[in-house]
């Protein structure tokens, strides 16, 4: 089946976006959605599509004041935004940031109260229902982090990161069209890549027992890495489909649960003001991480090997850090402005994160202070 | 001039049984379709190209989308068929494959005793013209086996690139966005056409080619969509609907419904059941 339902709706096909919105708008009896994107999607071909697919006596809203990263201010602009213009559903188109900012907005929708007494740091999540209103969520290459898994990640205004987490923030349906995925610049493919495969490494590796899980992070990355050699230049549907089929079982294997690399690589995003590229940091301290893990695995790495076609003799953190050497991104985290004060803070933050207990050996603050100066 | 005997609506799409006398010029619509002959005289569809009898032994499988045309014996008895429009959604929930996900395997169908059977049970269901609860599963089952018989002789097509080519063109893109804005409202092709930056001739040329249909039928289905929408779900009168949409009198409404759906559009709330 082209529709996929294990956790909730997903429909996978080409050129599916027409007529999977507009089914699924008139399956669940919706006409005024509040579409969040940000203002280059808007004013790019995808959204053309996505105009023209709606149901007779749809009257679309827009909202293109989308963050880098999903900042509880611009979800508090569109639970406004969305009252004010009596929406009854929400549609986001594009990346991790755009969804995680529509799951956000949701819960603001729903609740009077400041989205930090949601989190899972305050107890939240149990008090998340099922009364959120409807989202349908249209990632692009980038965006499936977000558009499968029960997870956002949202910066408070006072400069804090939160954690947003409930099996009900899922979108209710996720549309993946790989003709969505044309076009997209190698930079930004590099950079879903890295993060397809830092995910999908890291929740196999992961001590957590999900053998569903386990299954879809090796199919994911074993469909990455055999197309690895064209996959961030070629820009053929076949090449994109097999992407988004990877970024899509990956991003579902987190239902292991957040994994070690995601609370390193979301340490560092919460430090400083400027946004920083997660995926772009995975790439770099992947080879570190798995180094760093070494026979605790429990011969798991060897299974990775095999699916990512690393020669046996080859470590595995080696193999990554070839597999991954080359794409345009940069190449140390001082490139990207990150100062040495910042990784103690972010490893600080990370060692406190409860995603850091889940790999295969107990990682402290100075592992990780030490993984991060192996790439500054 | 074409006669609705019996109109059910259901979960997955309509089922209709139509007395037609004349031919049907090449449409298309979003519903993928099933005609299967039910009696009087046989005739033909051509299907993308494809020239398919409709007759005992075979029936025509129209994916979404895809232009076709039915063409019959001029006089004589009217021809009668079963026609099923089938939701994109009875698509995406039953496609085995990533590629075609909106499409049959091809576009002639075998009436194997199984299809027969099918057939005849939904039939028997909308010659009875009472609601009921055995039209959606009859539908459903109707339609999978024709589905499954469709891949099992299915060529392998190269549709990868028209699925590629559908979305490749900006120009085309914009007018479906305006079109769908506002097909309620009279706009004249070459305004159209200006508005996205093409020539009347140019525009009609690059979306045929994009869509396998031209613009005027695109906004046509659009239009029927809303009608059969209206005539279905509200209390509105046929002059209201006609004029919401833009016609200047009921008269042009009924033409352009009757041509575009094969029944007046009175008739088509008269027989018409929702299960």
């Amino acid at each position: 089946m082209t529709l996929i339902t294990y956790l909730m709706r997903v429909h996978f096909a080409d050129g599916v976006l027409e007529e999977a919105l507009r089914s699924e708008m008139e399956r669940h009896g919706k006409r005024r959605p509040l579409i969040i994107s940000s203002k280059n999607q808007l004013d790019g071909p995808n959204a053309e599509r996505l105009f023209s697919s709606f149901p007779i006596r749809t009257r679309p809203e827009t909202f293109v004041d989308t963050p880098a990263q999903a900042t509880e201010a611009a979800a508090l602009d569109i639970a406004q935004h969305y009252a004010d213009k009596n929406c009854d559903h929400l549609i986001a188109l594009g990346s991790t940031a755009v969804i995680d900012l529509a799951k956000a907005a949701r819960l603001a929708i729903s609740f009077d109260e400041p989205l930090a007494a949601l989190s899972r740091e305050e107890g939240g999540s149990t008090r998340i229902d099922a009364s959120l209103p409807g989202l349908f969520a249209v990632p692009d290459i980038s965006g499936f982090a977000s558009a499968v898994s029960d997870y956002s990640r949202v910066r408070l205004k006072s400069g804090d990161q939160i954690l947003l987490f409930s099996k009900f923030l899922r979108p209710s349906v996720t549309i993946c069209d790989p003709t969505l995925a044309l076009g997209t610049a190698p930079a930004v493919c590099a950079s879903a890549v890295s993060g397809i495969i830092g995910r999908g490494v890291d929740a196999y590796l992961s001590r957590n027992y999900n053998p569903p899980a386990d299954g879809l992070a090796l199919d994911g990355v074993s469909r990455i890495t055999s197309h690895l050699a064209r996959i961030v230049e070629d820009d053929s549907l076949a090449t994109r489909r097999e992407t988004m089929a990877g970024a899509l079982n990956s991003a579902l294997s987190l239902q292991k649960g957040l994994c070690v690399i995601h609370a390193i690589c979301q340490a560092i995003a919460s430090v400083p003001e400027t946004p920083i590229d997660v995926n772009a940091v995975a790439r770099l301290i992947m080879p570190g991480l798995v180094d760093f893990y070494g026979d605790a695995t429990n011969g798991k790495t060897e299974a990775l090997k095999r699916h990512m076609r690393i020669d046996r003799k080859t470590p595995l953190a080696d193999g990554l850090a070839e597999m991954m050497q080359g794409f345009p991104l940069p190449d140390r985290l001082s490139d990207m402005g990150l100062t040495g004060g910042d990784l103690t803070t972010a490893a600080q933050r990370a060692a406190r994160d409860r995603a850091i207990t889940t790999g295969p050996r107990p990682i402290g603050q100075r592992d990780i202070e030490e993984i991060l100066a192996a790439v500054h | 001039m074409a006669r609705a005997i019996s109109v059910h609506h259901g979960s997955f799409g309509r089922a209709t049984i139509y007395e037609l006398d004349k031919p049907l010029t090449t449409h298309a619509h979003r519903e993928g379709h099933l005609i299967f002959y039910l009696g009087g005289a046989k005739g033909q569809l051509t299907v993308g190209g494809t020239e398919v009898p409709l007759d005992e032994t075979s029936a025509a499988a129209i994916s979404p989308w895809e232009p076709h045309s039915f063409d019959r014996p001029s006089g004589g008895e009217p021809s009668f068929a079963v026609t099923l429009y089938i939701k994109p959604m009875w698509f995406l929930e039953n496609s085995k494959s990533a590629e075609f996900a909106l499409n049959f395997g091809a576009p002639k169908i075998h009436m194997t005793p199984a299809v027969e059977t099918w057939v005849g049970r939904l039939a028997s269901v909308l010659l009875d013209n009472q609601p009921s609860d055995h039209f959606d599963g009859f539908l459903f089952e109707t339609t999978q086996e024709c589905f499954v018989q469709s891949w099992q002789e299915a060529p392998s097509r190269p549709l990868l690139n028209s699925v590629q080519r559908k979305f490749s063109d900006f120009r085309v893109r914009r007018s479906l966005r305006v079109m769908q804005e506002r097909y309620t409202e009279e706009t004249p092709m070459d305004e159209l056409a200006r508005e996205v930056g093409l020539s009347r001739p140019h525009f009609f040329k690059l979306f045929k080619m994009q869509m396998g249909l031209t613009p005027n039928l695109y906004l046509n289905m659009l239009r029927a969509e809303h009608a059969i929408d209206d005539l279905m779900t509200t209390s509105k009168s046929v002059t209201e609907i006609g004029l919401d949409l833009g016609f200047a009198s009921q008269a042009s409404f009924t033409r352009f419904f009757t041509s575009n759906v094969g029944i007046p559009p009175t008739d088509y709330r008269r027989v018409a059941h929702f299960v």
